[in-house]
């Protein structure tokens, strides 16, 4: 049976553990994609959020909390465990991150919303298994939820894999 | 465990601690301080106090330096950044302030001071905590490991061929601080400013001429 | 199989964070034991075997390099491999640290994976984290 793609917008969220599914999202500036998928059930998650601190706008934050990492990335976790997923098991992976529109990185929102992202999981208790962050680069990120396959477009690129590792930030592609 | 430097020259009556930084602070005009008293306070950002000009120059590396391992410690660890900042100085009389001292190929040291509310967010998340959830006593040790980990990364990158000792950092309170002949640097961070001030020091306590493989007299 | 662990710091804070990485990376730590120098840590491996030593070098009292050195003196690291975690990224001191019977040599700072990266290639296979 052919997958069935679920797009994930800015500012959205899907879970699902059909595994016919693959998440997608697009345009990845400065946003962080934060993809997460747990090997045994399946229940796999795309949170695709632009800014990182709800604090600047608590209306907007309450209207749609997907929109910030800290308070988009718990609404995951627990949209993932109401699925069936286990936090603990699961294999988490960023994407994002650019700084894009603004070459002189002056406001540096796309880093921002990077290390939210860090902080938020590191306090969640979960460690990140792979990322594709920085540069200055749009990028397309593509999860299989069967397999919990990654795959990503960088600009005008060819679609590679981001496998696993758990190498420090630097490592990850600029 | 590095024995204790010599104690630094006492200052001079009516001098203002705060002074020790740089010299557009407002705070030191009525200190009685001048290029006569062998006491020169700590430069501006971009500023290069008098007679230190020729040793500063001898170590071009150290504030950019400074930048980057600030950005690569906060953000590794403590998942947050800081860009450079023109100095304001009003805040460090109530900040949290931890110092450390270095021997071996270069003997000196450090100090970091980071304003109270930083100082809790910063603590939270590096604990993996809510904001408020650290105690003081956590705080105070995120901050001295803060300053241990900056210390010992900026010495490392300034001279990876040389052996050093790091003392354990201990609380100070940034007045203590005579701050002579210190490179200095403010940072600010969405938490709150930080800021860093880093000096060499001669074998008798002394800024100045050090004795070793640095030709500089100071970090300054 | 769980894994028994001695983290060596004198900061309580570093020894919490590396605390949480364990918990955080899948390994199963069965007992987390901590020391705040050298003296304290030949103190509890006195009485007891650990799977792996996570130690600082610049500690009060005996740091971290005397604290190789005897372990190494003793046989110890032979059979349990000892992690460096040190501000200390010179040269010289890491040069030192290997020679002595380290394992392996990490400089702050570190992120919480890196930490994990470097227990799955100092523990092996054994009991290897699910994620």
């Amino acid at each position: 049976m052919a997958a069935s793609s679920m797009i994930v917008g800015i500012s959205d969220c899907k879970v699902t553990r059909d595994p016919n599914s693959v998440l997608v999202t697009y345009a990845l500036g400065s946003c962080i994609a934060v993809l997460m998928h747990d090997p045994v059930t399946k229940v796999s998650g795309l949170l695709h959020y632009m800014l990182p601190e709800s604090a600047i706008d608590a209306k907007k934050a309450e209207q749609n909390p997907f929109m910030f990492a800290d308070t988009g990335i718990p609404g995951m976790i627990h949209a993932l465990q109401t699925a069936g997923g286990d936090a603990k098991r699961m294999v988490v992976r960023l994407a994002g991150g650019a700084q894009v529109l603004d070459s002189q990185g002056v406001f540096q929102i796309g880093k921002r919303n990077y290390l939210a992202a860090r902080r938020i999981l590191w306090k969640a208790g979960i460690l990140i298994a792979g990322e594709a962050v920085g540069g200055e680069v749009s990028r397309t990120a593509r999860l299989e939820v069967a397999t919990g396959r990654l795959w990503l477009r960088e600009g005008g690129g060819m679609e590679r894999e981001l496998v696993r590792n758990s190498a420090a930030p630097k490592a990850a592609v600029r | 465990m590095p024995p204790e430097l010599e104690p630094l020259p006492s200052a001079s009556p009516g001098l203002d601690r705060t002074d020790g930084l740089d010299q557009n602070d407002g705070l030191d005009q009525n200190d009685g301080l001048d290029q006569n008293d062998g006491l020169d306070p700590a430069p501006a950002l971009g500023q290069t106090a008098p007679g230190l000009q020729a040793r500063m120059d001898q170590e071009p590396a150290a504030g950019d330096t400074i930048r980057q391992i600030m950005a690569e410690v906060l953000e590794t660890m403590f998942f947050t950044q800081a860009e450079l900042t023109p100095c304001e100085h009003g805040w460090l009389a109530a900040a949290r302030c931890a110092r450390i001292r270095f021997e071996g190929s270069h003997c000196g040291e450090m100090l970091l001071g980071v304003a109270g509310e930083a100082a809790d967010t910063i603590a939270a998340s590096f604990l993996g905590l809510d904001a408020r959830e650290p105690t003081g006593a956590q705080r105070d040790q995120v901050i001295e490991e803060l300053s241990n980990m900056m210390c010992g990364a900026l010495l490392s990158h300034l001279w990876p061929e040389s052996k050093l000792t790091l003392a354990s950092p201990e609380l100070l309170a940034w007045q203590e601080w005579p701050g002579t002949g210190a490179l200095h640097r403010c940072f600010l961070a969405p938490e709150g400013t930080i800021a860093i001030s880093i000096r060499l020091l001669s074998r008798t306590g002394e800024p100045g001429a050090v004795t070793g493989p640095a030709e500089v007299a100071e970090v300054a | 199989m769980a894994y028994s662990v001695l983290i060596v710091d004198d900061s309580p804070v570093m020894r919490t964070f590396i605390r949480r990485v364990l918990a955080m990376s899948g390994f199963e730590v069965g007992e987390c034991m901590e020391a705040g120098n050298g003296d304290e840590a030949l103190a509890l491996l006195n009485t007891r075997h650990v799977d792996v030593i996570l130690t600082d070098i610049n500690m009060p009292g005996m740091n971290g390099e005397e604290l190789l050195r005897r372990l190494g003196a003793e046989g110890v690291l032979k059979t349990t491999p000892a992690l460096v975690i040190s501000t200390d990224a010179t040269k010289e001191r890491i040069s030192r640290m290997l020679a002595l019977g380290a394992e392996g040599y990490m400089s702050k700072p570190f992120t919480p994976e890196t930490l994990r990266e470097k227990l799955e290639l100092v523990l092996g296979d054994r009991n290897a984290p699910r994620a």
